[in-house]
């Protein structure tokens, strides 16, 4: 135990000696690696550590073994890679490289790797046997398979041609390497293939298809053009559009045109554009420079065709016939050409005027032409003679009344019947209470400025072409062009179709004009010769005296009659023998116009109304008249009479009167609307017929301003002076107010009898004083009160018209109301009255003193 | 469980064969022996390493130990004086080492300065009983404790150089 505890006691003393015993002096690792890093950072010493911190290398030691990583690399290596071999931060590693890059001649840096000669002999030794394999190789494809730059390699390639590399670079491209062998297999190829070609081939095409090297092609391919080993040329230069042209293509082309040209005469720019020649006209222009050619829209034409065509159309000008070109012209040519190539052939030729075109290619001579229109000449004279012997009105103009005038010397200057008429109308203007006053001036008036325009109208026509003035005038057409067209086919039967009615249309207005002149030529041929004047007044007289005897006495005759068909027969008076005295003396008095007819009874109210339209502005005005009241109508389009008749007749009323009165219907209904009584609305038939009679009665009720204020609404929508009863009462309404309700309940009351006349009455207080004792129901004057029955007619008597129209001599305007015995005498008297040219006075004057004398005598008699 | 280093450690140290502890009377002076053998071969291996870092010595009968550790940080080092008695139960369980100096400026100790090596001492301790000696509470449960905590402290500035503390103490005089 002791022995134990002496024991610990001497291992206590060992265990402080222990401690206390001197420790051995070591450097640890980490002193060491703080001692290199205070020297480092003194920079006494130049090392650099390892990226795990174990091991310390000098920068000597990094070349070294760069370099021996190079070599063990087979002379290439990445810098990244050196630097995880080395294990030294990659900044040594790059710095290290770069001085061995800098300082070695062998060796280079390329993209971050380095890369020495031997690396390069070896790359350029494997280069070599690709291309000897393949015959071409391109740096672009060496660049990827060695993942390097295009610019080093080549560099570095084309050091090595021709010793390690046994080839050639393309100089135009320097990206490509090729052998000889395979530029002489490509030069045969391309030699081959170009000297195959025969059209115009782009060179893209030939490339995609036989697997060419573009480069190498275009220069081999200048080189052959060049040297005249291939026959051709390259258009478009070096780019995708280029094109090899063969020269043999071009040949054949030429040839071609030339044929095409020397055949035809013509040449069609489509034609060249299919052949491939991109711009026709300058290709020909360039082509056949000395010859001289025609150009066309859309083609060329020698002058070999021109010539012909030429040659041709002097040929029908010269013969005076026509040619039809057609034939000798290509169908190629469209239509505007062949205008282009004739009208230039016209020209050559100088035959313009002396011949036309007609439907596009048939050249007819104006030869040709006249003698067409002789071929009308017969027909024409015929038909003339026929038209002048019918109707001649319709065919005299404005301008042949002119000349007709001049040439009888008719003593009515335009300037002086201007005047006249204004005097009229400032009268008739001025003095618009007078009976019929109102109704004439307007007519005059209008007349008078239509007239003007129309002169107008005709001297500016004159100045130029009369074209406007001919088709104004539809009258005097001579034939239609199928007509002409038809003749001409007869005569003609060998031209086209289209051609004659062509020629047709052509020669219508030429026709036409020249139908007017021996129309006129007829006219004045056939006038009533000056000599012969004066027996046909004497026949005027005795047809005229003659006339009205009849009249009287078939009037007197026809009131032994029924009442209806007194009616009837009045209105056949009116439509017969009335008529006939009418035509008689319109018909003389167009005579001096030259318009005469050479049967008076052959003209019907149309005729007469053109005849008495183009009379001197005197004497048209009362025979317009005359002509309205035998119509009946006042319109400047008259209806034939039967039907208003007829619709009168329905309601019973006689016919003669019945137009007198109708005038006054739509004048005189708004009128009556507006007056004091309230009337059933206005009904066709016997309700109109019944109207005009109330409607008159309401006018005339009202004070006179009103009866005037209707007379001019129903005149001016009447447009005829046979509104006469309306404003009739001017002068009269002031002087009998108790006579006007009762003239004209009269005037309502007889209705459609022939004899009174409202203003007639007023104004002849004899007269009316004995009306209203014949009339008892006319008295009732009410306007609400029913249309009085017809009977009342038989209380006229007759003689008391005719007395009316001889006390009244100067009142024109009366006439228009007059019944139907004393119409002429009253136009006679008017007449008179009106016209100042003396002889012309006389004879109407003797006419008047036979109807005077006659009118007594036989009535007489036959009472 | 334990490291690479702590099993070098381990395999410097001999092991104790003598399971007895202080009131095991005959037994004792035998492990004592044994005690002081396993110290003096981890010291000279200590200082064979470079590595001496503590001074210890007992009082008669083994039960007491005294001494100084030190810990070199920055070039500069640090002493702290260490005691602790070998308890009872021992070698069952371990001795509390304390260095009193350093009594409340951390938080991996109990009162009286005893460090903190119940979370990784203590096992390895109970599982290696009655083998581990001394020698080992110095190697795997001081030398670990200060080269942790000491660091720290410095960092905080709660442990100060002795020397920088006289010169900061002398030079305001």
């Amino acid at each position: 135990m002791a022995a134990d505890w002496e024991e610990i006691r001497r291992l206590a003393a060992d265990f402080q000696r222990a401690q206390f015993s001197e420790t051995v002096q070591r450097l640890s690792e980490r002193n060491c690696i703080e001692i290199i890093a205070k020297l480092v950072q003194e920079k006494r010493l130049d090392v650099v550590h390892t990226l795990d911190g174990k091991e310390y290398i000098t920068p000597a030691q990094i070349s070294r073994e760069i370099r021996d990583e190079l070599y063990v690399h087979g002379g290439r290596i990445n810098i990244v890679d050196l630097q995880q071999i080395l294990n030294v931060d990659w900044v040594h590693v790059e710095n290290r490289a770069s001085d061995i890059a800098k300082t070695d001649r062998g060796v280079q840096l390329v993209l971050g790797q380095l890369i020495d000669n031997s690396y390069l002999d070896r790359l350029a030794e494997e280069v070599n046997d690709k291309l000897q394999e393949a015959g071409m190789i391109s740096i672009a494809e060496l660049c990827k398979a060695y993942d390097l730059p295009g610019d080093f390699l080549s560099e570095e390639l084309s050091k090595r041609l021709g010793t390690l590399v046994q080839g050639q670079m393309d100089q135009y491209n320097r990206g490509v390497i090729f052998t000889p062998a395979f530029v002489a297999r490509h030069r045969a190829r391309i030699r081959g293939l170009f000297t195959a070609v025969t059209r115009p081939t782009p060179v893209s095409s030939l490339i995609g298809t036989f697997g060419f090297q573009e480069h190498l092609l275009y220069s081999v391919l200048e080189d052959m053009v060049n040297a005249g080993r291939l026959k051709g040329s390259v258009v478009g230069g070096r780019q995708d559009k280029a094109v090899y042209v063969p020269e043999i293509y071009a040949r054949t082309q030429n040839s071609w045109v030339d044929a095409f040209l020397q055949q035809n005469g013509y040449l069609e720019l489509d034609a060249l554009s299919r052949l491939g020649i991109p711009d026709p006209s300058s290709y020909i222009r360039k082509r056949f420079r000395s010859s001289r050619l025609l150009f066309l829209r859309a083609a060329c034409v020698g002058p070999v065709l021109v010539e012909q065509v030429e040659a041709s159309v002097e040929e029908a000008v010269s013969s005076g016939t026509w040619t039809d070109l057609q034939p000798l012209l290509p169908s190629c040519l469209s239509s505007e050409d062949m205008g282009m190539l004739i009208s230039q052939a016209l020209r050559n030729a100088g035959v313009q005027e002396s011949c036309c075109l007609l439907g596009a290619t048939v050249v007819v001579s104006h030869k040709f032409i006249n003698s067409c229109l002789a071929l009308f000449q017969d027909a024409m004279q015929q038909k003339a003679q026929k038209e002048v012997k019918s109707s001649p009105v319709f065919l005299i103009t404005e301008d042949d009344l002119k000349q007709a005038s001049v040439l009888t010397e008719s003593s009515a200057p335009s300037k002086k019947e201007k005047r006249e008429a204004e005097r009229r109308k400032k009268a008739s203007e001025g003095g618009g209470g007078r009976s019929g006053g109102g109704g004439n001036a307007r007519e005059i008036r209008t007349r008078k400025t239509k007239k003007k325009g129309r002169r107008e109208e005709d001297s500016d026509e004159d100045s130029g072409p009369s074209q406007q003035a001919r088709s104004k005038q539809p009258d005097a057409v001579f034939m239609a062009p199928d007509e002409i067209q038809a003749v001409l086919e007869q005569r003609l039967s060998d031209c086209p179709e289209d051609v004659l009615s062509e020629l047709a249309e052509h020669l219508v207005r030429p026709l036409n004009r020249s139908y007017q002149d021996v129309l006129r030529s007829v006219l004045l041929s056939s006038s009533v010769p000056a000599a012969g004047r004066k027996q046909s007044v004497k026949e005027l007289q005795e047809d005229v005296s003659t006339l009205y005897n009849n009249v009287r006495l078939f009037e007197k005759g026809a009131r032994l009659f029924s009442e209806d068909t007194q009616v009837h027969i009045a209105r056949h008076l009116l439509k017969t023998v009335c008529s006939d005295v009418a035509n008689v003396l319109v018909n003389f008095l167009a005579a001096d116009l030259l318009m005469s007819v050479e049967d008076p009874s052959s003209i019907t109210s149309e005729v007469r109304l053109k005849i008495v339209s183009k009379l001197p502005e005197e004497t048209r005005g009362p025979l317009m008249k005359l002509h309205n009241c035998l119509n009946g109508k006042a319109g400047p389009v008259p209806a034939p009479p039967g039907p208003v008749c007829s619709a009168a007749g329905g309601g019973g009323p006689g016919s003669g009167p019945a137009p007198v009165q109708r005038p006054a219907v739509p004048g005189r209904l708004p009128l009556h609307a507006a007056g004091p009584g309230t009337l059933r609305p206005p009904r066709p038939g016997l309700a109109d017929r019944t109207h005009p009679g109330r409607a008159a009665a309401a006018a005339d009720v009202l004070p006179e301003p009103g009866g005037e204020a209707a007379g001019e609404p129903g005149s001016e929508q009447e447009g005829g002076p046979g509104s006469g009863p309306g404003p009739g009462p001017g002068p009269g309404g002031a002087g009998g107010g108790a006579q006007r309700p009762l003239a004209a309940g009269r005037s309502d009351a007889s209705g459609q009898s022939p004899g009174p006349v409202p203003e007639e009455d007023v104004r002849e207080r004899g007269l009316t004083q004995a009306v209203p004792a014949g009339v008892p129901q006319g008295l009732t004057g009410d306007p609400h009160s029913a249309p009085p029955p017809l009977s009342t007619c038989e209380t006229c008597p007759v003689s008391r018209p005719s007395v009316t129209a001889f006390n009244k001599d100067n009142e024109v305007s009366s006439v228009s109301s007059v019944s139907v015995c004393s119409r002429p005498e009253a136009v006679i008297r008017g007449l008179a009255a009106d016209i100042p040219n003396p002889w012309f006075q006389s004879p109407l004057r003797a006419v008047q003193l036979v109807l005077r004398s006659s009118q007594v005598g036989p009535r007489t008699q036959e009472l | 469980m334990a490291d690479e280093a702590t099993r070098r450690a381990v395999s410097q140290i001999p092991m104790l064969r003598t399971d007895a502890g202080p009131r095991d009377g005959a037994l004792w002076p035998q492990r004592l022996k044994e005690e002081y053998q396993a110290l003096i071969r981890s010291v000279e291996n200590n200082k064979a390493a470079d590595n001496d870092w503590f001074r210890l010595q007992s009082n008669a009968d083994g039960t007491r130990w005294t001494g100084t550790c030190w810990f070199v940080h920055e070039l500069l080092r640090y002493e702290f004086g260490l005691e602790f008695d070998v308890p009872v139960t021992y070698p069952d369980t371990a001795p509390e080492v304390a260095i009193p100096e350093l009594d409340g400026k951390t938080a991996k100790m109990y009162r009286g300065g005893r460090i903190c090596l119940t979370e990784h001492f203590a096992p390895l301790w109970a599982r290696n009983a009655p083998k581990f000696g001394l020698a080992h509470l110095m190697a795997l449960g001081l030398a670990p404790w200060l080269a942790v905590e000491i660091p720290d402290l410095i960092s905080k500035g709660l442990v100060v150089h002795k020397e920088r503390s006289r010169e900061e103490a002398a030079s305001p005089e």
